[in-house]
């Protein structure tokens, strides 16, 4: 969190007018997300502040014992400032996302408490309109899972393999982008978090047991130290592929003088790299390996063959 | 910013929160320490006024706006106040469910500059005595609207009324065109991020798909330069402007027991011929439908319509003569 230190003193005294029984000072560091020497230090200047005449009833007084920080004098600054035009726009539109989210609950409370924000947000934030941020009916079904705690089993189509598997999977959270709702989930079967789109899970049964994605401890993923064992592609992007790059994981990406990028990505297998290439509609040439090359060359071919006599 | 610079506008605060009158520059200069300098050195007078003017714009800049005008006891000399109505943050008291929901939103943004933005209007809140939880459970839900880092610069232009400039990728456009607008207003539509406004180019109302945009979005001009027509919805364009594309019927052949992902997407299978299983689906846009349909190689025939099989060929064609080229 990045905050500037003046807006962090303005709001310092105020935050400890409201709180008359005292803050212990890591409460305040955490509040504040800064450490417990930075409250120290900001503290101290704001002693060296106060009204005209600065004589001993005119400066801020803050007392502070092991236990807790008091204000005893605030010096008129009672009551933090108002939300500046482009903070109280980030906090609604967010608010306005959430809302349109399905299974993020009270949708009541998001309604009011948008409410409430434009009326303290100091002049009218711009109008901004979200709707049907899920299309998936589905989602909800999902966000009632994840909140039940349970693992799961599912059968679930990968496009990337054009096949159908079932799999158990300790689902983490549904994770929104794109108007697609995926369950992002430890899956068993793969040893590694996956996410999967919703509207591509055909069967879903709750298990009995608890959902405990590995991500929960701090043990590393076991797979975790093959990522430089997995297979090691290079590609050349055109305009229509550059997405790649912000999408998947890169180890490498260069701009090249013809405008094409460059681009060194770990993938699972080769198969998995074949379907990717052909999925990218001619616009990614493959650099190495040239196994890769090869069987993309070859799918091609033998597809085309089928339109040669029509042609 | 320097310890010194911060404790001068901390005083500078509480100073002309302190007083209904309006305190012109001379007086502040002889209050406030930090600001003491000799009236009639020029030169020193000069710097003080400059500092002064930097410290207005950064109070301006975390929101805290200075009016000035002429106290009536201060021989028509204008001078500068801070009213509390403008400065301070009105009553607000959230439920926990509120509360909760505020914090959930603080998260949702990855994007720096909308992050720090609801970062900051957090400490403001709690310090209006609403706890909000900053580290409260992950909720089950994390929405990722896509495409943000665009939206704040739209933000700041709209709110200022001045025009941007930006490279844009339209669904026609080969390369990316740059584009010169007046943004009117921003909306979210199916989770991807639109906005609206006047084309200065082509003159006419247009509608763009943050995610289309590269690069990024700089502002341009005078502030105020245009003002927003009543009434504009900006959904309305984002949904009109996708609707334009009317889905068409594919007809594929695809072999038995293969190519899932296209039978998955089918409305009608059947029926089997020697060349594969009939398979007939909707679709809008034609170059990426024709790159997934190619992705399946040898498994799926396109036969209908005729640009969809030209388009799947070509994608065909880029590829097998990848080694050549």
């Amino acid at each position: 969190m990045t905050t500037n230190r003046l807006a962090r003193l303005l709001n310092l005294v105020p935050y400890l007018v409201a709180r008359p029984g005292g803050v212990p000072i890591h409460e305040i560091a955490a509040d504040f997300g800064v450490d417990a020497e930075q409250v120290q230090a900001d503290l101290t200047m704001l002693w060296m502040c106060g009204l005209p005449g600065y004589g001993p009833g005119d400066l801020i007084d803050i007392a502070f014992d092991a236990d807790a920080v008091r204000v005893l004098f605030a010096a008129g600054m009672d009551r933090p400032v108002r939300l500046a035009a482009h903070e109280a726009l980030a906090l609604s539109v967010a608010l306005r996302v959430l809302a349109d989210t399905p299974g993020v609950g009270d949708r009541g409370a998001i309604a009011s408490a948008l409410d409430k924000l434009a009326a303290a947000a100091g002049e009218a934030p711009a109008d901004v309109t979200v709707r049907d941020t899920v299309t998936d009916p589905q989602a909800e079904k999902y966000a009632a899972l994840v909140a039940s705690g349970h693992a799961a089993r599912i059968t679930y189509y990968s496009a990337h393999r054009d096949t159908t598997s079932e799999r158990v999977v300790d689902p983490i959270e549904i994770v929104v982008a794109e108007g697609h709702a995926y369950l992002r989930a430890w899956c068993r079967t793969a040893g590694e978090i996956r996410q999967f789109r919703i509207d591509r899970i055909d069967a879903c049964t709750e298990l009995d047991e608890p959902s405990e994605p590995l991500r929960l401890t701090n043990q590393p993923a076991p797979t975790a130290f093959l990522a430089s064992e997995l297979p090691r592609i290079e590609l050349l992007l055109g305009a229509g592929a550059k997405g790649v790059s912000d999408s998947y994981p890169c180890e490498e990406v260069v701009g090249e003088p013809d405008g094409r990028r460059r681009v060194v990505m770990r993938v699972r297998d080769l198969d998995w790299a074949r379907r990717f290439v052909l999925g990218l509609g001619g616009e990614a040439e493959v650099v190495a390996p040239a196994e890769l090359r090869e069987s993309v060359r070859q799918t091609a071919r033998s597809a085309l063959d089928r339109y040669a006599p029509a042609a | 910013m320097s310890n010194d610079r911060t404790e001068r506008l901390v005083n500078l605060v509480l100073c002309l929160l302190s007083s209904r009158r309006f305190q012109t520059a001379g007086r502040i200069a002889r209050t406030v320490p930090g600001y003491e300098h000799d009236l009639e050195d020029k030169k020193a007078h000069e710097a003080f006024q400059r500092k002064f003017e930097r410290d207005k714009a950064e109070l301006r800049r975390i929101g805290i706006p200075l009016q000035s005008g002429v106290d009536y006891l201060a021989d028509g000399e204008p001078g500068y106040r801070i009213a509390r109505s403008d400065f301070e943050l009105p009553q607000i008291e959230f439920t926990d469910a509120e509360a909760a929901a505020v914090a959930a939103a603080a998260r949702l943004w990855q994007q720096p500059e909308l992050q720090s933005g609801s970062a900051e209007a957090l400490l403001k809140l709690r310090a209006a005595g609403i706890d909000v939880e900053s580290h409260a459970a992950t909720a089950t839900v994390k929405s990722l609207p896509g495409a943000e880092a665009a939206l704040s610069p739209f933000f700041e232009a709209i709110a200022a009324r001045r025009a941007v400039v930006f490279d844009y990728l339209g669904s026609r456009d080969e390369s990316a065109q740059q584009r010169r607008i007046q943004p009117w207003g921003c909306a979210a539509w199916r989770g991807r991020w639109y906005v609206a406004g006047l084309d200065l180019e082509r003159n006419a109302q247009r509608c763009f798909r943050l995610s289309r945009i590269s690069g990024k979005v700089r502002l341009t001009g005078p502030e105020g330069a245009y003002t927003i027509p009543a009434d504009v919805d900006v959904l309305a364009f984002a949904s009109e402007s996708e609707a334009r594309q009317q889905p068409v019927r594919a007809t594929v052949l695809v072999r038995p027991k293969r190519a899932w992902g296209v039978r998955r997407r089918a409305d009608q299978i059947g029926p089997r011929t020697a060349e594969g299983d009939q398979v007939c689906f909707s679709f809008t846009e034609t170059a990426p439908t024709a790159a997934w349909l190619a992705s399946f190689g040898a498994d799926v025939l396109v036969v209908d319509p005729p640009e969809l099989v030209k388009e799947t060929v070509a994608c065909l064609q880029a590829l097998a003569d990848e080694e050549e080229s």
